[in-house]
């Protein structure tokens, strides 16, 4: 017989999700370097594909004629879409460092008004 | 949508069919990319495979009002083809072929013919995105086709490598997108785990029963990404910044043909809720009035703003801000009139009226605006400014251009005679069937379009009043752009001068697939108290 608190259930992934969001928003609004601002996004893609998961197998694995697998699904294109996300972000991120020389966002402010 | 239920091939295959625009788009884009192989360096061969895809897909959308057997649900419900869809895959797929007129006219001297494929690609990529949001009527297909819309547009915002605005605003643009749609997922993740479903209809269905807060959270983070696609304050940053930075095309393209589609899909969602509404649902109407707050602050935003622009771009840009928060206003009442205020009955009326008045106003606001950018576009050519300054003297200079340019930016303002007055006037109808809260809006709407006078006469007053101090000489603009304006304002004229037709044709086009019947999940035992054992989330 395990102890309850090692009896790991949703509110368990539920916290590491939250914690997960926090941090990433925590990371884009203090970040100063785009690429730190995407890994802040990252982290917050990652709690949302983790929830989805956590919530499909704890909360709704049971479908009408078999096993319903939403939310699975659901993580296996938010895997492949963070891939091609940070993949045009990264090269819209070296297309302004070939223009600036720097990848600071407090210096993009030559458009404003 | 249950997929354990016998999906067959067959049927797969058949849905198919129903698709055809979206499956001609990604065939044109796919043979756009291997163009090069056949023709090393040319323009114009991807050019026509692209334009060839393009009326494939107009003819495709065009020939589904054919027969009642071309509407319905698809691949296991995910998608939903409907008048309301298709209408907008026409007249996308049609305003994606006028960029590519404007493309031609303004950017392809300047492009290296081997970036061209790549150019028409993104182009088509994003349309392919744009006309899937408007049937996605489940969370998956709504995530993929806005992201499938916008990593096309972070690109196409920045294509010219060398120009330092347009990388700058490239990524704000990115940044912004990946932040926002970030969230909107998060947003995602949590109305699946309140509702134990993907599809709207069942959302709209739980909700009905009763809106917990983690659900409540997650639709409030997931009208943040849909206010970011339609830059509604406070996520409009990017829109100004993107506008300026990008080529005049790709602007034309963002204000109008991502702003509708986001559009659609918000209010597709709206009328699912509205129809779920309980008689006595006024969450319901909280969600409503919520999104009419967020139209009344984005378009009240975008004009203050607008007084002070110079640059036409950047006006321009505020101005699609403004108009994004008014067609959002009438979205709202698609929710409070969903049910009347007394009696708790269910009208459904209400829900085609205000879809058939939005349609209307993006029909009209897609030429204004093509009208209103391609002057701008003409300008720019034979003055090389974008600033209105430089508009000084222009009626004499190229007497037409000013008067094209002048009814498109009156139309804007909503001058009467034109389509925009009439664009304007339906929504206000359809705002007045919200009763207090409408008249409400309506009393913004008609604030707002006062302030907006004045930015909109401000070209105008550079291009008849202020004498020409260069004595620049007078210029005939290029055939083509001339063409593609005449055709805006005679659109401009013909919704102006005939508004009751072309409304009653919108309203016939503004009808929805109806909420299907939904079984919704009980709700487990095991998950109630485990949701109310993590307060972290609410």
């Amino acid at each position: 017989m395990t102890h309850p608190a090692l009896d790991i259930g949703l509110t368990h992934y539920l916290l590491v999700t939250t914690t997960l969001v926090a941090a990433g928003i925590a990371t884009i609004l203090t970040k100063r370097n785009a690429i730190g601002i995407l890994i802040g996004v990252e982290l917050v893609l990652n709690a949302a594909a983790i929830n989805l998961v956590a919530y499909n197998h704890f909360a709704w694995s049971a479908g009408k004629g078999g096993p319903a697998i939403e939310g699975v699904m659901f993580t296996a294109f938010i895997i492949v879409l963070a891939a091609a996300e940070a993949a045009v972000a990264l090269a819209i991120v070296l297309n302004y460092y070939n223009n600036f020389s720097s990848v600071d966002v407090d210096q993009a402010d030559s458009l404003s008004g | 949508m249950n997929l354990a239920s016998e999906t067959r091939w067959e049927d797969l295959w058949g849905d198919l069919w129903m698709v055809m625009p979206e499956v001609w788009l990604v065939v044109a884009m796919c043979a756009v990319v291997l163009a090069p192989f056949i023709k090393r360096r040319s323009v114009a061969l991807p050019l026509g495979v692209a334009s060839a895809g393009l009326m494939l897909a107009v003819m495709a959308a065009l020939s589904s009002f054919a027969s009642a057997d071309a509407m319905g649900t698809v691949f296991t419900g995910s998608l939903v083809i409907d008048p309301f869809s298709q209408f907008f895959k026409v007249l996308l797929t049609l305003f994606t072929l006028m960029i590519l007129g404007l493309w031609i006219l303004h950017s392809r001297s300047q492009t290296d013919p081997a970036d061209a494929p790549d150019f028409l690609c993104l182009l088509l990529g994003a349309a392919v995105g744009m006309s899937l949001m408007v049937s996605a009527t489940n969370l998956l297909v709504i995530f993929i086709a806005t992201e499938t819309a916008s990593m096309p547009s972070y690109a196409l915002a920045g294509f010219r490598k060398r120009r330092r605005e347009g990388s700058e605003g490239s990524l704000k643009y990115v940044l912004f997108g990946s932040v926002s749609s970030a969230i909107m997922l998060y947003g995602m993740s949590l109305v699946y785990g309140a509702a134990g479903t993907l599809s709207i209809y069942g959302i709209a269905a739980q909700a009905a029963a009763g809106i917990s807060p983690l659900m409540a959270i997650g639709l409030a983070a997931m009208l943040a990404g849909f206010a970011f696609k339609l830059s509604a304050v406070p996520m409009h940053f990017w829109c100004p910044d993107v506008f300026q930075g990008a080529p005049i095309e790709v602007t034309t393209f963002l204000s109008v043909a991502s702003k509708g589609a986001a559009m659609c899909m918000l209010l597709r969602a709206l009328a699912a809720f509205a129809a779920a509404a309980p008689a006595n649902g006024y969450l319901f109407v909280g969600i409503g009035v919520a999104v009419g707050i967020l139209g009344a602050v984005t378009a009240t935003w975008g004009n203050l703003v607008a007084l002070h622009q110079t640059n036409i771009k950047r006006l321009l840009a505020y101005s699609s801000i403004s108009h994004a928060g008014y067609m959002l206003m009438a979205a709202s009442v698609a929710v409070i009139a969903g049910r009347s205020w007394e009696g708790g009955q269910h009208q459904t009326g209400a829900i085609q009226v205000v879809v058939g008045a939005v349609l209307f106003y993006i029909v009209v606001y897609a030429f204004m605006n093509l009208g209103a950018f391609t002057a701008a576009t003409l300008l720019a050519m034979h003055t090389g400014t974008e600033d209105i300054r430089g508009y000084a003297g222009l009626s004499r200079r190229s007497p037409w251009l000013a008067a094209l340019m002048t009814a498109c930016l009156l139309s804007l303002f909503g001058m009467p005679g034109l389509g925009g007055f009439w664009g304007k006037v339906f929504l206000m109808k359809s705002m007045a069937l919200a009763g207090g809260a409408g008249f409400a809006l309506i009393a913004v709407l008609l604030f707002n379009t006062l302030i907006s006078l004045y930015y909109y006469l401000k070209p105008v007053y550079y291009m008849y009043f202020v004498p020409d101090e260069d004595e620049r000489p007078a210029f005939l603009p290029a055939g083509g752009g001339l063409a593609m304006l005449v055709i805006c304002v005679s659109v401009l004229l013909a919704t102006g001068l005939l508004p009751n037709r072309i409304e009653s044709l919108a309203r016939g086009y503004a009808t929805l697939y109806p909420n299907p019947v939904i079984t919704a999940p009980p709700p487990l035992e095991t998950t109630v108290s485990l949701l109310e054992s993590a307060p972290a989330h609410d």
